[in-house]
């Protein structure tokens, strides 16, 4: 009735092997990416890091040079960010801008203040950022991963400095009004 | 409520950097956890909703209003769906488990979807154990939710099967870097079989998925960087059968063949 599951050969389970150490290298760096560009905290970010890793785990047996490897895993994970991040917007299912978790951890006003207004630029400004600041990539390498020339990540990268600037020094002062709590967002670390 | 405007503040690359940094980590409490959330469920309602209003105008089309000409106008049967309440395992706990006898990680994803879904937990069942452990809870009158745990866990919850004429509702999950397909399976589905197709590199394979009270697992096959499409057959008490095809995901850009 049914037939038993072909047994994989020698060398496939050494590429099995293979495979699966590199992806456990990349998860954190896949998971993090994900999450700062559609917003930490949330459990659509969450979301949006497992659909990355789905996606890279099914496409890293194809990947020929392992060295390779992170840059693929980046540009995977920037892709799938900036789709959930756009989708999100769109549907303003998420306040990004009001997450209580930002004042669980003792952080500094300034660093969540930071935050908050960095959840408010766009996809593509969070995502130049982070692959620049975060990752640490060259403007180059960012460039490739975002299907866009040096000199648009340049400009982005001032533009959201710019934004963010503009978002911090004109929000209104000693605002009492107190934080929402996110239905949507989990219990937080 | 008065107050004095801070100096003009600006923002530096290393202080950018630095708040990334501090919130990269910020998650939730599982590491990667994926819950099918009520957003998604929402989707598929409306999906549901799009089919049959899309049958309802085609109908129209075809045949006319019912009634108007003397004709029928059927416009066919809607998709069939099984409701969960009506499932076995929701309404009876084969294995029940304290939640504070769970591991860490499947306590903390219940909990994440009790809150998303804003109801409680109740009547939580092991039913398979093993790699991996397959949790079931029932959530609030409306939902059971599969939890697929090994080191991580992660979560779906349904209101209903919709798939397969309302037999089933599977999902490809990957936990810890193994991928499974996953699911609910309706009180008369006696078998799944689940057959993965031919890639360039591998034979495909059909293997016949464990169920145990309602829910289904099997573990996909090496597929040597395949993802084409996995065809699940179900086969109910009564002989019938009924298909349904996952399909891979999307080629990712820039994969190297």
């Amino acid at each position: 009735m049914v037939t038993k599951p072909n047994r994989p050969t020698g060398g496939q389970d050494a590429r099995e092997l293979a495979v699966e150490r590199l992806f456990d290298e990349l998860r954190p760096l896949v998971v993090r990416t994900v999450r700062l560009v559609v917003g930490a905290g949330s459990t659509v970010a969450e979301d949006a890091a497992q659909e990355a890793l789905l996606e890279l785990r099914l496409s890293l047996p194809r990947l020929r040079e392992h060295q390779a490897a992170p840059a693929f895993a980046v540009k995977i994970a920037t892709r799938v960010a900036v789709r959930t991040a756009r989708r999100e917007r769109r549907r303003a299912l998420i306040p990004f801008h009001r997450r209580e978790y930002l004042h669980e951890a003792n952080r500094p006003q300034e660093l969540l203040e930071l935050k908050e207004a960095f959840d408010r630029l766009t996809p593509r400004l969070r995502a130049t950022a982070v692959l620049r600041l975060y990752v640490g990539l060259s403007e180059a390498e960012t460039a490739d991963a975002l299907d866009c020339s040096i000199g648009t990540v340049k400009s982005q990268l001032h533009e959201a400095r710019r934004r963010l600037r503009r978002q911090l020094n004109d929000r209104p002062v000693a605002d009492s009004t107190p934080l929402s709590t996110d239905p949507e967002r989990g219990a937080s670390v | 409520m008065t107050s004095t405007r801070p100096p003009s503040r600006t923002i530096s690359e290393q202080e950018l950097a630095a708040m990334l940094n501090a919130f990269a980590g910020t998650a939730l409490p599982l590491a990667e956890p994926r819950p099918t959330t009520a957003r998604r469920n929402w989707t598929s309602r409306y999906a549901a909703a799009f089919a049959i209003a899309s049958a309802a105008v085609a109908a129209f089309l075809l045949f006319g209003l019912p009634g108007l000409h003397g004709g029928k106008g059927t416009i066919g049967s809607a998709s069939a769906a099984t409701n969960v309440r009506e499932l076995h395992a929701f309404k009876h706990a084969v294995r029940p488990r304290a939640q504070n006898a769970l591991p860490a990680s499947v306590s903390e994803v219940i909990n994440l979807m009790a809150t998303r879904l804003g109801t409680h937990p109740s009547n939580i069942q092991e039913p398979i154990i093993g790699a991996p452990s397959i949790y079931l809870v029932s959530l609030g009158s409306t939902h059971l939710c599969m939890i697929v745990a090994l080191h991580g866990a992660t979560a779906f919850c349904r209101d209903s099967l919709r798939q397969a004429e309302g037999s089933l509702q599977a999902s490809r999950s990957i936990v810890d870097g193994k991928m499974f397909i996953t699911g609910l399976a309706a009180d008369n589905v006696k078998t799944i079989t689940v057959t993965t197709a031919n890639t360039p590199s591998t034979q495909g394979s059909t293997i016949q998925a464990r169920i145990v009270n309602n829910v289904f697992v099997a573990r996909l096959p090496y597929t040597g960087g395949g993802s084409g499409a996995t065809t699940i057959t179900v086969t109910r008490t009564d002989g019938t059968t009924g298909t349904l095809e996952l399909h891979g995901l999307p080629e990712p850009i820039g994969a190297h063949p």
